[in-house]
């Protein structure tokens, strides 16, 4: 096991690069980790959407009925009346909406004028679609009622639709909603394994190649060439020495995952995306063995280290989920191993139960990153004999 | 003399073929993913239809059930797919995944989910608005029994806008965020050709480092040279990458393209001086040196919300001194606010600090090689 030992007394004097690399993704890691946390939070509260109202007609009761019914909806964030504070404010996202009331609104509305709100917003935001929506029922509403209606004074008008709007209806889940928390596949923990595999990539890549850097250089190559030990059997303990640093890096990974986890709970789920987890892993690993055996250039490999990570993390739907995604990215993605990755997690967050039937759900995408694994470690294999028999 | 030193480091580091591919290939790539990725990202065109099923002991006249088969989208595609089944096969084809949800009873339907997503929220806004329109009807005719001959259904049916957008100028993007930071992030990607140099002058750095020391030249003189040679390499992988952004994908850095390029520049400068000052501190490892620049540079690109956007929101709020001295994020917000605002205010500010960084990180990597001699390495 020389070249075991070799790797890690190699691993052992870059110890200080290894660690800023390891500093920097846990840093990320957590980072986005607490993010997953805000924005979990944030969906129990979706009310809460931060909008200015920039109000130019003056109070009378429609203005203030309305107001008062768009509260439910938003949150009134006060800002100074000023053209570039405003854009400010939209610019940072502290507020996601401003509605301004012109003036001479309420009385065109009144006497059944054509009338327009006026409107600045985050473009192609939910929270935008949703104050629209928001905005518009208030208006059909009340048109609809004055219609009719038309005696209704403005109270009695505000009454009807604040009635109409306290209809809300009921959901449940279909099983114990709360069953999700036992089973330890929230939706945390789904995101948090998407997210992660970015990281395996950009970390390992990094690292793995690191540290292969050392033994490809000519002279070293040569110099193993002349030992009595196999190419074959040099690869073998190569992978197997990045095996063992691959797979404790996951395992901090996990230890993270859990810590920052709201829930806490460890479950059937949990396992389930471990084990995904590990078989994403060795494609990772695989991956970058690969590229550690081909590229001797240092800053190529943060290149290509960059390029692969971000880029498959964004195709395959582990920052942005598949199901925003159009058809034909998806498409495309499903050509790579981290589409599979993040399909078997998506597959394990919507799993109920645990039945056979339900696992077996996974065995196609675990088995596909399976085969990426293989295939491209036996192409590195190939490549690494080639090389062996070179001059250059 | 100079130029004689600036072409033979040209020449050097365009040979390194590997290294020149790999740098100016990398950020068209993930231009490239991004655009794939935000393209059909928030765009509904190829919406498919909700399964959804429906339990109700209604007959034929069941208002709600003629409401969800005749939903459909602008483009005409059925908002659902309805199956009409029972209770518990309703529950045993959610659990199966085969439908989204189901919709239990008529008058006060209750919606039953497995998870809480898109298509769940599309759902239930469609039962809220469906009970409201049903109770409007209600008070409506209790109140005035003719409205049904008066046209209160087409009334209902035909929803008004009342809110337009204004047109102001420029709209936020989030999707530019994220090409910008990439942009920002291939400038200062510089910082290993900054470093390489600083690395290949130092005698106790590198075997090119020693030969240099003893050849007869003023290893500033040479030092300038090859930083010029780099920065010719990285303007090269730059002004590639920005033809392809906005001539191929059109993405727009608003209406004037000098500022643009000038940020361009100025963070190349960023980047290489990075590289040269952390290059130039300390007798740490050549690899050592490495991790701290890549740590730097893509810490600094993460907090800019280059992978996830959200991360540049959560500094404004919390941390936004941050974005004062992160160049990455000086870089993002200089682009971001050529393209929004009209006036060059904030860019002016960004490339200030931006150059403020460059100068200071300069001069640290001066003090670092300056008059530097070795009696034995």
């Amino acid at each position: 096991m020389q070249v075991f030992k070799l790797y890690f007394k190699i691993f052992k004097q870059n110890l200080f690069s290894i660690l800023v690399y390891t500093g920097l993704f846990v840093g990320i890691l957590v980072m986005i980790s607490l993010n997953i946390r805000r924005e979990e939070e944030k969906k129990f509260t979706s009310k809460e959407i931060p909008i200015l109202v920039v109000n130019e007609d003056g109070n009378n009761n429609l203005i203030e009925g309305f107001l008062n019914y768009l509260d439910a909806y938003v949150t009134y964030v006060p800002i100074e009346n000023d053209e570039e504070k405003r854009k400010d404010a939209l610019f940072y996202n502290e507020v996601y909406y401003i509605l301004t009331i012109p003036a001479g609104f309420s009385e065109a509305f009144l006497s059944g004028n054509e009338v327009e709100l006026r409107k600045e917003c985050i473009p192609n935001a939910a929270e935008t679609v949703f104050v629209d929506t928001a905005i518009n029922d208030y208006f059909n509403m009340a048109k609809v009622y004055r219609k009719h209606m038309p005696n209704l004074s403005i109270e009695e008008l505000n009454f009807y639709i604040e009635n109409n709007l306290d209809v809300e209806t009921s959901v449940a889940f279909n099983d114990n909603g709360s069953k999700n928390v036992h089973k330890g596949s929230d939706n945390y923990y789904m995101t948090y394994f998407n997210t992660l595999g970015y990281i395996l990539l950009a970390c390992f890549v990094t690292g793995v190649s690191h540290v292969l850097l050392a033994f490809n250089q000519l002279d070293i190559r040569r110099r193993n060439s002349a030992a009595p030990i196999s190419n074959r059997s040099i690869n073998i303990q190569l992978i197997l020495a990045n095996l063992v640093f691959v797979l404790s890096y996951v395992v901090v990974f996990f230890v993270i995952g859990y810590l920052f986890n709201p829930n806490k709970v460890i479950g059937m789920g949990t396992y389930l995306y471990w084990l995904n987890t590990i078989v994403f892993a060795l494609v990772t690993l695989s991956i970058s063995y690969i590229i550690g055996i081909t590229v001797t250039s240092k800053n190529a490999i943060h290149a290509i280290a960059t390029a692969l990570s971000l880029g498959l993390a964004f195709i395959s739907g582990m920052f942005v989920p598949q199901e925003f995604l159009g058809k034909a990215v998806l498409r495309l993605a499903s050509f790579t191993p981290a589409y599979w990755f993040v399909k078997a997690n998506d597959t394990i967050a919507l799993m109920s139960n645990y039945s056979w039937e339900n696992i077996r759900q996974i065995y196609l995408p675990l088995g596909i990153q399976l085969g990426f694994a293989a295939a491209i470690i036996s192409m590195s294999l190939v490549i690494s004999k080639r090389k062996s028999q070179q001059a250059s | 003399m100079m130029f004689q030193l600036y072409k033979a480091r040209l020449k050097c580091l365009v040979r390194s073929k590997e290294n020149i591919f790999w740098s100016y290939l990398f950020p068209i790539l993930l231009a490239t993913c991004f655009y794939f990725t935000f393209g059909n990202l928030w765009t509904f065109e190829d919406y498919e239809s909700i399964s959804i099923a429906y339990v109700s002991e209604g007959g034929q006249d069941d208002a709600l059930k003629m409401a969800m088969e005749e939903a459909h989208t602008e483009n005409g595609t059925p908002l659902f797919v309805v199956n009409y089944t029972s209770e518990k096969e309703a529950s045993k084809l959610l659990e199966d995944n085969e439908i989204e949800a189901y919709i239990l009873g008529d008058s006060d339907p209750k919606l039953y989910i497995k998870n809480n997503g898109l298509n769940e929220t599309i759902i239930k806004s469609f039962l809220d608005s469906y009970r409201r329109t049903s109770i409007t009807v209600q008070t409506i005719l209790n109140n005035n029994p003719k409205a049904l001959e008066e046209g209160l259904l087409d009334d209902l049916m035909e929803a008004e806008t009342f809110v337009y957008e204004v047109d102001n100028g420029k709209r936020p993007d989030v999707m530019l965020i994220y090409f910008y930071s990439l942009l920002a992030y291939t400038c200062l990607f510089a910082s290993g050709w900054g470093l390489d140099e600083v690395i290949n002058i130092q005698a106790n750095q590198s075997h090119r480092g020693a030969r240099v020391s003893v050849s007869p030249v003023h290893k500033m003189k040479l030092f300038l040279s090859n930083m010029l040679a780099a920065i010719t390499a990285q303007a090269g992988g730059i002004t590639l990458l920005f033809i392809y952004l906005y001539n191929i994908l059109k993405i727009d850095f608003g209406d004037s393209l000098f500022p643009v390029i000038v940020t361009c520049m100025v963070g190349s400068f960023t980047g290489l001086a990075l590289g040269a000052m952390v290059g130039a501190l300390g007798k740490g490892k050549v690899e050592s040196k490495e991790a701290i620049v890549t740590a730097i540079v893509l810490g600094s690109s993460f907090l800019t919300g280059m992978m996830i956007v959200n991360i540049k929101y959560i500094i404004c709020k919390f941390a936004p001194f941050l974005n004062y001295i992160n160049p990455a994020a000086l870089i993002t917000d200089a682009l971001y606010s050529l393209y929004y605002y009209d006036s060059l205010h904030l860019f002016y500010i960004n490339i200030g600090i931006l150059s403020g960084l460059t100068v200071v990180f300069g001069f640290i990597a001066f003090l670092g090689i300056r008059r530097k001699t070795y009696a034995s390495i």
